[in-house]
């Protein structure tokens, strides 16, 4: 995508919305993407995509409405004017945005990294295979389910009726492993992954044995008794999927429509004071990085939990305003409802000083999670969970491999009741970057 | 025409020029129309999705690639991008060509979808108007109305040439009832293939009812007990159950590769004889109907397992090219983003003997799980869980109290041996099903069952001791 493509795009927009005095922004998302996976001994499947996404949100009066297209003719970003203008009309939320006045970024190049593109198919294909033997290599009763490296190469353009105008670029590779171990009857599941901006950073084959030692080890698994424990939710997947729940109590539009129980906590202490939460679009170690919002408003970092007090939402131009809190830039386009919508970007939570000794103390029994299984059972309305989850049982020692149990509780409570974080933070999927932590008291329901 | 058939012909005949054993193009077009009222206000977006996948298999070996544009050259580019790959692997030489098209059926359409938008706003705001009249505990109602219209075009170089219209309709109430600070929800769906422009009105305001009942009830029920006891399981999403403990283990995609539980069962009990279950693509105007899967081959009744014995797979080409299984019409995926896999269309077990209240009455203590949300399952180790919204304590053969919130977990074939009694009363219920090739629309089914004993994850102690709705 050149620049004289965007600016006809603009023109195009720009003469539909001049007649209906109207205004718009156009946000731009376009994404070439290598993926190849393994199984068994086997290349599954190898793809190549080149996609591309165009946001339109038109605004007049007090309204505004939007659309998207794929189809970059005349013809469809007409017929996309079109259907923005309709849902405008159509709706009587008084939910309209401000547009970002008059600013001109330069192209941030701090998350793009130019020398994944350098890497030969056959070099992607070699990682792969690595990740794959090394799985398959560590034990003969584990084979990988799959073994997936992806790298992606995006472009996204923001331009509006006031003249505002920005573009960044970014690159991503991930890398996953998911293995099955077999020994008779019994069966267990591992897995890993990794992410970074480049291939270099990536150690392929720690994720092949990680995922298939986790296998392993789960293989002679027992249930533990129903009954209250303390938990440490391990850093990770555990830790990752629960911030991210979290913070999407946190969005503004959550708040504004009666949905999170956070409404008017704003500077209030509802968490323990070991919790400390940021969203930082600006952090180059993330997949969710970003340097202006969907609205095309320039992001920073944000605090929203400092040693257990709610300091910030996750807000829109508008839901800022509707708070009255402050506009923290967290706009971020829904392309497959092509709706403006609000989300965080990569969450950074705190380390404490404990070692994983440290956290256990006192105490002669506690389930360590390292995997929670599925968020069905999770009511963002109550903030009731109940959980599938594995791990293992710490009696002073790593006493057994623990899986078939759940556990439950309440979210907010959770997060409160934190008595120590430990100091042995990794990130999650590419957008968490946090420690474990211990919570004295929870529910486990096995045998 | 998504794309005129000597476009598809010189495509497929590069596709076989670069050594493919095959070669398939998937074509779309989708209009979307999204209405939802939340905090009694209206919102409106609609959109247009275009897009072709190409998939060249190399023996098992698969090679994808999509596209947005849909003209030659860019669809002649795409199957170059997988080239390079091709050249890195062992060489296989096509001596295919391209057989001549036989068109399956071709119809209109719609190219815009004609809602009465004004009228149906009326109507959603009237069905909020009356949900919160209903109670002044009920604080918040979200109501979506959402309508979405497939154009699908698959050829292939076996000289398939299918086209498929695919209309889909969605309606989803979610109450909130607040008391006291305590809030708590419940939802409702109703789902259908069909004429988009018909509004079953009062449909729509027995299930609203409903939801706002159910979210009541939260309001007063207690948290689940945690523990192992018999369960009963409701008809309707209580389908959910088989979906996740069985279904996903008896799609080829982890069957060929021995990763399911099932692989090694075919013929074998695995069921007590009271349990019959099918997955059934012709089911027309069920959310999982499909006249033509996404590989382009008819949709099929599927019996899978016939009085507790497993008969059959659901089985997709690649799935068939592994296992030499006859493909079951089941291959399908959520756009032109994914290639293909097996996967389920409206899944239900069989009506048996047993009324709800013969199954309750002889249970001492239990849970009946009245209505459920989504879960997920891992196929290699038949480990799975889905959720209880509400449900009810059963003590002395009867229903005692409302509870909530429970994970339910098992083991696919460790729970199918402990369903004990099927009732009578069959139900469907619509849901999305989230897999490789991405989501997609389905039903799941059945009569009230009992399970003989479950893993029930409540938040208090017993007294005796990736599906998204």
């Amino acid at each position: 995508m050149d620049n004289s493509q965007i600016s006809q795009f603009y023109e195009w927009i720009k003469t539909l919305a001049k007649k209906d005095s109207a205004d718009f922004d156009l946000h731009g998302f376009f994404q070439g993407k290598n993926s190849i996976v393994f199984q068994k001994e086997e290349l599954k499947n190898y793809s190549y995509s080149s996609s591309r996404h165009l946001n339109l949100r038109v605004l007049k009066g007090e309204k505004e409405g939007t659309s998207w297209a794929k189809d970059f003719s005349k013809e469809s970003l007409q017929d996309c004017y079109k259907r923005a203008m309709e849902g405008l009309k159509l709706s009587d939320k008084k939910e309209r945005g401000e547009l970002a006045q008059n600013k001109q970024y330069e192209d941030f190049c701090g998350f793009y990294d130019e020398s994944f593109k350098e890497i030969p198919l056959q070099a992607k294909l070699e990682k792969a295979k690595d990740m794959n033997r090394a799985c398959l290599g560590f034990d003969s009763k584990v084979q990988p389910v799959y073994s997936s490296v992806s790298d992606l190469d995006n472009y996204c353009f923001f331009i509006n009726s006031k003249g505002s105008q920005s573009f960044y670029k970014s690159s991503d590779v991930f890398a996953s492993c998911y293995s099955l171990a077999i020994q008779g009857e019994s069966r267990s599941n591992g897995d890993s992954e990794s992410y970074a901006k480049n291939y270099e950073n990536i150690d392929f084959k720690k994720i092949g044995f990680e995922s298939a030692g986790k296998a392993i080890k789960k293989l002679s698994y027992s249930i533990p008794q129903t009954k209250r424990y303390p938990v440490i939710f391990q850093a990770g997947q555990p830790v990752g999927s629960l911030l991210l729940h979290l913070a999407d109590l946190m969005s503004g539009k959550s708040i504004f429509e009666g949905l999170s129980f956070f409404k008017n906590s704003l500077k209030k202490k509802i968490f323990s004071e070991e919790l400390s939460l940021y969203d930082d679009p600006l952090a180059l170690w993330g997949s969710k990085s970003r340097p202006f919002d969907g609205e095309g408003f320039s992001t920073e970092k944000t605090a929203l939990v400092e040693k257990g007090v709610l300091q910030n939402y996750l807000t829109s131009s508008f839901f800022a305003k509707a708070l009255k809190a402050p506009h923290t830039k967290k706009a971020c386009w829904n392309n497959e409802k092509g709706e403006l919508d609000i989300s965080a970007s990569n969450l950074l939570m705190t380390e404490g000083n404990n070692s994983f000794k440290e956290m256990t103390g006192e105490f002669s029994q506690v389930i360590v999670i390292d995997f929670l299984k599925g968020f069905a059972g999770y009511n963002a309305i109550s903030g009731d969970f109940s959980l599938e989850s594995e791990g293992f049982l710490w009696e002073g020692v790593e006493a057994r491999p623990l899986c078939q149990f759940t556990v439950s509780g309440n979210i907010k409570d959770l997060f409160s009741n934190i008595l120590k974080i430990g100091r042995d933070s990794c990130i999650f999927a590419g957008t968490v970057k946090a420690p474990s932590f211990l919570v004295p008291d929870l529910m486990i329901a096995g045998k | 025409m998504l794309i005129p058939e000597t476009i598809l012909s010189n495509v497929i005949h590069f596709g076989l020029s670069q050594g493919a054993s095959f070669c398939e193009i998937y074509a779309e077009e989708t209009l979307s129309s999204f209405m939802e009222l939340k905090s009694s206000n209206t919102k409106y977006i609609s959109g247009k999705d275009t897009g072709a996948g190409i998939r060249l298999l190399y023996g098992n070996e698969e090679l994808y690639t999509y596209s947005n544009a849909l003209d030659e050259k860019s669809l002649l580019e795409a199957v170059k991008s997988l080239t390079a790959l091709r050249r890195l692997l062992p060489d296989k030489k096509s001596l295919l060509d391209v057989e001549p098209f036989v068109s399956s059926f071709v119809q209109e359409f719609p190219h815009e979808l004609k809602i009465n938008l004004e009228k149906e706003k009326y109507f959603l705001q009237k069905l909020d108007k009356n949900l919160r009249a209903s109670s002044s505990l009920i604080s918040q109602c979200h109501f979506i109305l959402k309508r979405t219209c497939k154009n699908v075009q698959v050829a292939n170089s076996e000289g398939l040439l299918s086209w498929d219209i695919r209309p889909y309709f969605m309606f989803r109430v979610i109450s909130i009832t607040e008391e006291q600070g305590q809030k708590e929800m419940a939802f409702q769906n109703v789902g259908r293939t069909g004429d988009l422009n018909f509004l079953d009105e009062e449909l729509l305001k027995q299930v609203t009812e409903k939801s706002g009942q159910t979210a009541l009830q939260n309001l007063r029920a207690e948290a689940a007990p945690a523990g192992k006891f018999p369960v009963i399981i409701n008809k309707g999403f209580g389908g959910v159950i088989f979906h996740e403990a069985c279904g996903h283990g008896m799609e080829t995609t982890s069957v060929a590769e021995n990763l399911s539980v099932f692989a090694d069962k075919l013929g074998q009990r695995i069921a007590k004889s009271c349990v019959t279950a099918y997955d059934d693509g012709t089911l027309s105007g069920k959310y999982g109907f499909i006249r033509r899967d996404d590989e382009g081959r008819p949709s099929q009744k599927t019996c899978l397992i016939e009085k507790g014995i497993l008969k059959n797979f659901m089985v997709d080409k690649i799935g068939s090219q592994k296992t030499s299984y006859q493909m079951t019409g089941s291959s399908r995926r959520e756009n032109y983003k994914y290639p293909p896999t097996s996967r389920m269309r409206n899944t239900y077990i069989a009506a048996g003997d047993f009324s709800l209240e013969e199954m309750i009455k002889d249970i001492d203590y239990g849970l009946f799980a009245e209505n459920l949300s989504g879960g997920s399952v891992a196929p290699g180790t038949g480990n799975y869980n889905f959720a209880v919204n509400s449900g009810w304590l059963i003590k002395k053969g009867r229903l005692d109290r409302p509870v909530k919130g429970a994970n339910l977990i098992g083991n696919g074939l460790n729970t199918l041996s402990k369903i004990t009694k099927v009732g009578k009363d069959l139900e469907l219920a619509p849901g999305h099903c989230g897999s490789i090739s991405g989501w997609v629309p389905v039903t799941v089914g059945q009569p009230p069952i009992l399970v003989s004993e479950l893993t029930v994850g409540g938040q208090s102690l017993a007294a005796s001791g990736r599906f998204s709705r």
